[in-house]
């Protein structure tokens, strides 16, 4: 199996379990806080394996930014696409938002911008660790 | 501090050094010479190689089996990674699960457009920092 595959999925085995205990929080949470709050079975199944699937999407996509012979912006769209696609196909299937066109588009706009100020900021981030790291160096060299 | 070298084709390599006492100058000597008697076998199909723990710039981990890089090439290692961490600890530092890198051999740390970083060796040879040993190579880095 090609490591990168292998990657995504054991990086989406590790972390894919926090997802139902986080859903399960805020699902005990609505219980104590809105009134007659109330969910079937089906509905809390339904939930727990999407929020599965969600967050081991999540942590396994990160393997994309890792594979060194693809260019900068087929790994940035892999992780966006698939990233996006778990998303709204969790918010769909939870009936968190309406299937409405325009509903899903204000979603997807949502979506883009807090994708790219996370990015932002994380690359912010790292880059100015990587210039202190270089500077270090340079002094140890 | 007065130095001679001398060249002989007759005698054994020696050095002697006499000081009053350590001074920087004389650990960086020290560190040198103690580095290039620490060495490892490299296996290459059917050649055995001694290598010098200075010249092996990263171990890597590749099916279960670890290999020394060396600017000669890849030489497999009859040792654990963890091993050749807790033995080679002053001059290597663990980057990610499966390598550790020589300091003296990096060249710079480079930011991924996913949001981590990567060494890049004076080989050429490039591998990623997990973030869990950002912290540790952070601290070796003098951070």
């Amino acid at each position: 199996m090609n490591k990168y595959v292998k990657a995504f999925f054991h990086r989406g085995m590790m972390f894919g379990g926090f997802g139902p205990i986080v859903v399960g929080i805020v699902y005990a949470i609505l219980e104590k806080t809105v009134p007659a709050f109330s969910l079937s079975g089906g509905q809390v199944l339904i939930a727990v394996c999407s929020v599965y699937l969600l967050v081991f999407v999540q942590a396994g996509v990160s393997v994309f930014n890792q594979i060194e012979h693809w260019p900068i912006a087929k790994s940035l769209l892999c992780h966006f696409v698939l990233l996006y696609a778990a998303y709204v196909g969790c918010y769909l299937l939870n009936d968190w938002i309406p299937f409405k066109a325009e509903i899903v588009g204000i979603f997807t706009a949502i979506f883009v911008v807090c994708y790219f100020v996370i990015w932002l900021t994380v690359y912010l981030i790292v880059k100015g660790t990587e210039k202190r790291l270089n500077r270090n160096l340079r002094r140890l060299g | 501090m007065k130095y001679r070298i001398e060249f002989s084709e007759t005698q054994n390599e020696d050095i002697v050094l006499i000081a009053r006492e350590k001074s920087p100058t004389l650990l960086k000597i020290e560190a040198i010479f103690s580095e290039s008697e620490r060495t490892v076998f490299g296996y290459e199909e059917d050649r055995v190689v001694r290598l010098a723990i200075a010249q092996i710039t990263a171990f890597t981990v590749e099916d279960a089996k670890v290999y020394a890089l060396t600017a000669e090439g890849k030489f497999r290692v009859k040792d654990r990674l963890y091993r050749l961490e807790e033995v080679f600890a002053d001059t290597f530092v663990k980057i990610n699960q499966s390598c550790l890198v020589n300091i003296a051999h990096i060249e710079r740390f480079d930011a991924t457009i996913g949001g981590a970083l990567s060494v890049t060796l004076k080989g050429g040879y490039r591998d990623y920092i997990s973030r869990r040993q950002l912290r540790t190579v952070k601290e070796r880095i003098g951070f």
